[in-house]
């Protein structure tokens, strides 16, 4: 029997709109260390543009005092993804941030290991020997 | 050029990290001291949780702008409007209890209680339409699972999930978690307009993925074709062996088709012929039910309202509706399905539905459990 409190259906984002996997950035640096000069310079020109062309992202600055600056990007998935920004130039630093914001949160995986897996059906149909003008006789 | 030293760059305007106590006048005890008391020696101690008192607090305003910009929630609105609209989804009822436990003089809020309930109905009224419109012949009670299945209790926790809202309500709540969708499809229908509450719930609701085939459930589906076919007058069903394999092996293959006339209804296979004859009912009764209107044909009855009415109205909004509609907003309705056939459907009084009416065209008045259907050889 099928109980209809248990019915559920399956998630298609990006099939109508697209909920950006993103919920939230953080930055933590130091205020005193050369090491976060990349980052500081970084937010103080950029975080505004950041924050106005990224409306769905929550933006935030931690204090990291006396040590190297990372950012840490928070996602729907309840997985965290943190990039360490020691020895990064300025740009380095932005197509770091840059990373963090396209990505799905999901773990790494490997695409070596196995073919691709669709949800959907083959467009043309999986080959039938028992569908075709001559079927083989033994 | 600016310098960035860091003494110039604005982050001693940060809060101070120091936690801000219920009671600021009294001496605070830290909460291993209070364990190690005995209930006589703290009879003025409130019972105070930490996690308790965050958790009616308000949601901090980026998380809230945030989840509002992630789900386009009312854009034409300002920003305060938003938060404020979205800090009300977001009370659910049982916080209002501890609410009352840490502040007792302060006015209670609102809880989303009324607000999801009415956007509970919405979101049901709004499937109901789409799922009927979309696949015209499919049963009642197929309808009626399908309706659960894209806006049921489920869906609305994995959704407001997917949301990220999990976060805002705060994990001792996760039952309430579904409260938040209905709640803001019920603002947008009062803020904006019950037709944007509609593209809202397409959008984040019925754009989803739902498998209809497994809510068709046929218990003799060979008599029930016999039947559907007789219905729309259609020839009866023949079904013919299309093709076969290894018959005397252990794992034959037979292809079986059913055919009204030279029409070909639907296809199955299986180990026997038995097996996959009815298989080749089962495909042509789904291929009737699960046919699926196109997205630009479908007529849904709401759009018969005009597309700036909103829900629950003011009496401004009644004069809209005694209006004649505008040469391009006139509703045309979509034509309706065939009923479906009633066949050995219980229901819950346990009786089945009364045999077939023999002045039907078909003319065969014995309508048995067995098969329906003449093998043409």
């Amino acid at each position: 029997p099928i109980l209809r409190g248990q019915l559920h259906s399956k998630p298609s984002n990006g099939n109508v709109t697209f909920i950006p996997q993103i919920r939230k950035l953080a930055f933590e640096f130091c205020q005193a260390w050369p090491t976060s000069a990349p980052l500081r310079e970084v937010l103080g020109l950029h975080a505004e543009t950041l924050a106005r062309e990224n409306p769905h992202v929550e933006i935030v600055v931690k204090k990291r005092m006396y040590r190297v600056p990372i950012v840490r990007g928070f996602y729907l998935n309840d997985r965290t993804k943190v990039i360490g920004l020691k020895k990064l130039t300025r740009n380095d630093v932005m197509d770091k941030i840059q990373l963090l914001l396209d990505s799905s949160g999901a773990k790494i995986k490997s695409l070596k290991a196995q073919p691709v897996q669709s949800t959907t059906p083959s467009t043309r149909g999986i080959w039938s020997g028992m569908h075709v003008e001559e079927p083989f006789k033994i | 050029m600016r310098r960035f030293h860091p003494n110039s760059f604005p982050l001693r305007s940060l809060p101070s990290t120091k936690r801000i106590s219920a009671l600021p006048n009294a001496p605070f005890p830290p909460t291993q001291l209070i364990e190690r008391m005995t209930p006589a020696q703290t009879p003025q101690l409130p019972q105070f949780s930490p996690e308790e008192w965050g958790s009616i607090q308000d949601p901090s305003p980026s998380a809230l702008h945030a989840l509002a910009a992630r789900i386009s929630f009312l854009s034409t609105h300002s920003p305060a409007a938003k938060a404020e609209l979205l800090t009300h989804a977001l009370t659910h009822p049982s916080s209002l209890s501890v609410y009352v436990k840490y502040y007792p003089r302060a006015p209670l809020p609102t809880s989303n209680k009324a607000l999801a309930a009415v956007g509970n109905s919405l979101l049901g009224l709004f499937a109901a339409e789409w799922v009927h419109a979309s696949y015209p012949h499919l049963p009642t009670r197929a309808i009626k699972a399908a309706v659960s299945a894209y806006v049921g209790p489920r869906t609305l926790a994995d959704v407001a999930k997917e949301w990220g809202a999990l976060p805002l309500l705060d994990g001792l709540v996760v039952q309430c978690i579904g409260l938040l969708p209905r709640s803001v499809i019920a603002l947008l229908a009062r803020h904006s307009s019950l037709a944007d509450a509609r593209n809202f719930t397409h959008t984040h609701f019925l754009s989803r993925i739902v498998d209809l085939e497994h809510l068709l459930n046929f218990r003799a589906p060979k008599v029930v074709l016999v039947e559907t076919a007789a219905k729309f007058g259609m020839e009866r069903p023949i079904s013919r062996l299309i093709a076969e394999t290894g018959r005397y092996s252990n794992v034959p293959i037979f292809i079986v088709g059913i055919y009204s006339g030279s029409e070909k209804l639907g296809e199955g296979f299986g180990n026997s012929l038995r097996m996959a004859e009815y298989r080749a009912a089962e495909d042509s009764l789904n291929r009737l039910y699960l046919t699926r209107q196109p997205s630009h044909l479908v007529r849904l009855p709401t759009s018969a309202f005009p597309s700036s009415f909103s829900y629950p109205h003011g009496l401004g909004s009644f004069s809209s509706l005694t209006r004649p509609p505008a040469p391009g907003e006139e509703y045309v309705a979509q034509e309706l399905g065939e009923a479906e056939v009633l066949f050995a459907s219980s229901d819950r009084s346990g009786k089945q539905a009364p045999a077939a009416d023999p002045s039907a065209s078909l003319g065969a008045s014995v309508v048995g459990v067995g098969d329906g259907i003449q093998h043409a050889s």
